[in-house]
């Protein structure tokens, strides 16, 4: 299942020199570049062969882990991955981090006292929070916290962990609101359960029951919805990375792109594909190994 | 006969049930608004949307700019309203487009089955091996910056939900006794799908169009914030952030009213996406 869906997205990695209106080396090199120029490019990315062999050349050595090199600073396209991607699994983990930290205590808040005050307050807001254009957020974020109250750097990462918090709060808002809206609904559905008051009915305190008993079925679901998440953080980091002037590689792709260097937009896609093809993978078996009920078909 | 007056009865009673739900019918006035605003925008505000006046640029707002003036001496409050009328139809278009294909696909690949399904649902896993904005944003790349490339790019990444929910709708219905009645009599398969499956089909189809909409918009602003969308000096709203950002140390209005635009037609759109859907699925209603 994993491989042809990674084989397909190869495909389109690889067709999107093509696919670009224009010969990819003048697209590359600029409008006035020399035809001795263009010919030499030509033949180093060989485009002068038929497609499908070029394909073919290509994904042979992109398993190696070989994307060629950039057109711009010549380095390999992997060694440019390989410096930026711990600066995006950083902020990924870190909004990961502040979705669970506030959307799971929201959640279980709400679902214990629902169409509470606190209830209504908290799903307007997780609403809001999924429809914030992430951009804008952190603009806003750091119109205040950096210019007006300057209590934090608006920008770069630097190694202090004051630079990462405007950023993972941007990219951790939207994920909170959704960990947030899944642990209520869930909670909401095993409160209602037989078991939930067979517990409360042997003299468990009401404490103990929704911690013990309720989350840790509810939380099941949650898994997938940060499994999902973590593709939509991969999806805004390439915003938020570009706002705050991050090194990751969302911000790497956006760069890429604006300076029609294929070889790293290639690269960066594969990336984002192989990382959350991976990550699709582990929420499945991490599903797996805590569902009871899956658990022992396994064992 | 009986069937159409019993699938009233269903939408008089649902439309009640929606108007009940407080936060959707807030989500649809405001949504109304900005529609209204976007369609009758030369005739609400006398200012251009992309008249320059250096000499009156980043002013506050003010009676004369209700929203204060851009980096250009645009008036703002004439850009976001004009701006409404590329959001809507990025959105519109996008989501057409991905409800026009996916739809199809599903129908045809849930009904037929065999080679044709397994060929068109391999074709959405591989839509779905990306993250949504960053398909788009690829497909961007390819295609070269442009507004009819966002939407394109924006309406092929959204193809994936509409034809597995299409499909799976499918599945549930055929097996059904009155669509082999039909088969019986001899309909067709066009009339069965058109007569007995997609109806059967919509009304999912409805929340996930509402919801697929709020997304459209905010990945289309998203895309012309990165420079792949509209280019100046269209007014488009992620593009006005974009444009406006060196100069929010001496005025934050020209980001920060585009911005609100964005926010509240997202969040709108999405309260009535779930309003739409606790009263069509009685069974979430209660959980959500």
């Amino acid at each position: 299942m994993l491989i042809p869906v990674l084989i397909g997205i190869s495909i389109f990695a690889f067709l999107m020199i093509h696919l670009t209106p224009g010969d990819p080396a003048r697209l590359m090199l600029g409008e006035g570049a020399p035809t001795e120029q263009l010919e030499a490019l030509r033949t180093r990315m060989g485009l002068d062969q038929p497609l499908p062999v070029q394909y073919v050349t290509w994904l042979g050595s992109a398993l190696q882990l070989d994307f060629g090199r950039s057109l711009r600073s010549n380095k390999p396209v992997i060694l440019e991955l390989r410096e930026r991607l711990p600066a995006t699994i950083e902020l990924a983990l870190a909004a990961v981090a502040i979705a669970l930290a506030i959307g799971i205590p929201v959640g279980v808040i709400s679902a214990v006292k629902p169409n509470s005050i606190f209830d209504n307050v908290a799903m307007v807001g997780a609403l809001a929070g999924v429809g914030m254009p992430p951009f804008w957020q952190g603009i806003m974020l750091i119109l205040i916290f950096s210019v007006s109250l300057g209590w934090l750097p608006s920008s770069g990462r630097m190694g202090g962990v004051e630079y990462i918090i405007l950023p993972a709060i941007t990219l951790g808002t939207a994920a909170t609101a959704s960990v947030a809206r899944m642990t209520r609904s869930t909670m909401l559905e095993v409160l209602s359960q037989d078991y939930i008051r067979t517990a409360r009915s042997k003299g468990l305190s009401r404490g103990r029951v929704i911690i013990r008993h309720a989350l840790r079925n509810a939380l099941i679901p949650v898994i997938t919805i940060v499994g999902l998440q973590f593709g939509f953080l991969m999806a805004g980091a390439v915003l938020t990375e570009t706002i705050f002037a991050w090194p990751g590689i969302g911000r790497m792709m956006v760069e890429a792109i604006n300076a029609k260097d294929f070889p790293i937009v290639q690269g960066t896609i594969m990336m984002f594909a192989v990382m959350y093809a991976f990550i699709n993978l582990v929420v499945d078996i991490a599903y797996a190994f805590l569902d009871p009920r899956l658990r022992t078909q396994y064992n | 006969m009986a069937k159409s007056t019993l699938q009233t009865r269903d939408r008089s009673k649902m439309i009640k049930q929606l108007l009940r739900n407080k936060k959707a019918v807030v989500g649809a006035v405001i949504i109304l608004g900005f529609a209204l605003g976007a369609i009758f925008a030369p005739f609400i505000t006398d200012h251009h949307p992309t008249h320059q006046n250096i000499r009156n640029r980043l002013q506050g707002p003010s009676s004369e700019n209700y929203l204060g003036t851009d980096q250009f001496g645009r008036d703002i409050f004439s850009r976001i309203l004009h701006g409404g009328r590329l959001s809507l139809r990025v959105g519109f278009t996008s989501v057409g487009i991905a409800l026009l294909i996916g739809g199809t696909m599903g129908l045809t690949a849930g009904y037929y089955g065999g080679f044709i399904d397994n060929l068109f649902m391999r074709f959405v896993d591989v839509l779905l091996a990306l993250p949504g904005f960053l398909l788009a944003l690829a497909i961007v790349a390819s295609l070269g910056a442009g507004l009819e490339n966002v939407i394109i790019a924006i309406g092929i990444a959204n193809i994936p939900p509409f034809a597995r929910m299409m499909r799976s709708s499918v599945l549930t219905v055929k097996e059904l006794d009155y669509v082999a009645a039909s088969v019986a009599i001899g309909s067709s398969d066009v009339r069965i799908l058109l007569r007995h499956v997609l109806p059967n089909a919509i009304n999912p189809i409805i929340v996930l169009a509402t919801l697929g909409l709020a997304g459209a918009i905010l990945s289309a602003a998203g895309l012309s914030f990165l420079g792949m969308g509209a280019q100046p000096p269209t007014p488009e709203w992620g593009s006005m952030i974009a444009m406006a950002r060196p100069f929010i140390r001496v005025a934050h209005y020209p980001v920060t009213f585009p911005g609100l635009a964005i926010f509240f037609t997202v969040l709108s759109l999405n309260m009535v996406g779930d309003g739409l859907r606790d009263a069509l699925d009685p069974r979430s209603s209660h959980t959500t």
